[in-house]
């Protein structure tokens, strides 16, 4: 032992021990701090807690120095040299990609189809809401024209757009195989936006809309949908869209087969995993994963800036596209139809629905739309699924 | 990285058929859901008329 302290190609050692606080430098000391923010947010606003707490953790310990959490397997490495977080990044979300996968699983057997399958027309506001994604798409590669050195590829522009689709897993799915260096920042912006949803978006919704037409009073009830109904959905679904597009299999395949599951009333045990235990060990893996992604060499970048504008306007332009397709639909409905209806197609499920539904009481004390909105919010989740398929069809050749 | 120069007409060829192919599916789906609703409606509605009939009978 030469000394009690020592500082050997940067690495700080006392009693030859590395130190962590030796290499800890103001971007990582940033990134922590951005990560107890997260923390900060889910705790005490509750802002996407199950999302937002473990990227936060995540983030901050793949910023502390010296940690090896984050090293990923490579063939050679010594046994016990890759971290527990780099495994979940190389298996989970870089290599398989099998995690965003099983959180669609169990969310198709969360999500009730029934509003959407009384009410078919909803499908319409669900596509419409995916306009934000090839508007930003447009915008990410308009950013080279601007700024040369910030400009992003087609892929990256893809990753960029889907945002858009408020969707978590198409989002870190389809940017976990086009672009994975911006694939923590795409899903902490999907996250964040979702989680900002009742602030996004109101104004837009104001903007667009009369009170007159906010204040359309629709029948609450929707047609009771039969089993038999809900259980052909998820398979004829399934069929039809992965036929067209087979790249939105491993996302669509897997959200109607979760669906199915629920629906067909005989596999309760398996359904039940799939809602709750999956569901819960997914999210803390994939969470703590996505806030691993973001070291801070990697996001302290001016084009992760851009990204998270993007990203906003992406789900903005979502927003205003649906309520302004809702409009068009409310022209030639024979029954009174709320425009607002079509702000729920982003697939920020429940919570779209949710504010949808209060300007509407709070415009009408009559209305209670929830299970009108439930529809194109279910909607959007395939829409955006649907559209991430078609991007991936566009560069990845399994 | 440094991105290759933008081909816009692919990025608009890109979003055209990203709005189309999202746009048919939704819709095909639409007309699909809406098919499968009026026969189970239909058939429910026929099962509940021979139900009533057949009180009816009883009565």
């Amino acid at each position: 032992m030469s000394s009690w302290i020592s500082n050997h190609d940067g690495v700080l050692k006392i009693l030859d021990v590395q130190v962590g606080f030796g290499n800890l430098d103001l971007p990582h000391i940033i990134m922590i701090l951005v990560g107890l923010g997260f923390i900060t947010l889910a705790i005490v606003k509750e802002w996407e807690p199950y999302e937002l707490l473990p990227i936060g953790a995540g983030m901050i310990l793949a910023n502390l120095p010296l940690t090896g959490l984050t090293s990923q397997p490579e063939p050679g490495m010594q046994p016990g040299m890759a971290g527990v977080l780099g495994i979940i990044l190389k298996y989970g979300l870089y290599t398989w990609t099998i995690l965003p996968q099983f959180i669609f699983f169990g969310i198709g057997a969360l999500t009730d189809f029934s509003p959407l399958i009384a009410n078919p027309r909803a499908f319409l506001l669900g596509a419409a809401a995916q306009v934000g994604i090839y508007t930003s798409f447009l915008g990410a590669l308009a950013v080279g024209l601007l700024w040369p050195d910030w400009g992003f590829s087609l892929k990256e522009a893809c990753s960029i757009g889907i945002i858009g689709g408020a969707d978590g897993p198409t989002t870190i799915y389809t940017t976990g195989l086009l672009a994975p260096d911006i694939m923590g920042i795409t899903a902490t912006a999907a996250y964040s936006y979702m989680a900002m949803v009742a602030i996004i978006q109101p104004p837009i919704i104001k903007l667009l809309t009369s009170k007159a037409e906010r204040s359309t009073y629709m029948k609450p009830m929707l047609r009771p949908v039969s089993r038999p109904e809900r259980i052909l959905f998820p398979i004829v679904a399934m069929l039809l869209i992965i036929l067209i597009i087979p790249k939105s299999a491993p996302l669509v395949g897997f959200l109607l087969l979760g669906n199915l599951f629920r629906e067909s009333g005989v596999v309760e045990r398996l359904s039940h995993t799939a809602q709750n235990e999956l569901i819960n060990i997914i999210t803390i893996l994939l969470m703590l994963g996505i806030g691993a992604s973001m070291p801070a060499d990697r996001v302290m970048d001016p084009r992760t800036l851009l990204v998270l504008f993007l990203g906003l306007a992406a789900f903005c332009v979502g927003t205003g596209a649906g309520v302004l397709f809702g409009k068009i639909m409310s022209k030639f409905s024979k029954e009174p139809f709320n425009p607002m209806l079509g702000a729920a197609g982003v697939s920020a499920v429940p919570m779209s629905a949710r504010i949808v539904h209060h300007m509407g009481q709070k415009a009408n004390k009559r209305n209670f739309l929830l299970m009108h909105a439930m529809g194109p919010n279910v909607a959007g989740v395939i829409g955006s699924a649907v559209a991430g398929g078609y991007f991936l069809g566009l560069f990845i050749n399994f | 990285m440094q991105p290759t120069p933008v081909d816009w007409g692919e990025a608009f060829r890109i979003v055209g058929g990203g709005l189309l192919v999202v746009f048919l599916i939704m819709s095909l789906l639409a007309v699909a859901t809406t098919i499968m609703g009026k026969i189970f409606t239909a058939r429910d509605a026929k099962k509940k008329a021979a139900a009533a009939a057949q009180g009816e009978a009883k009565a």
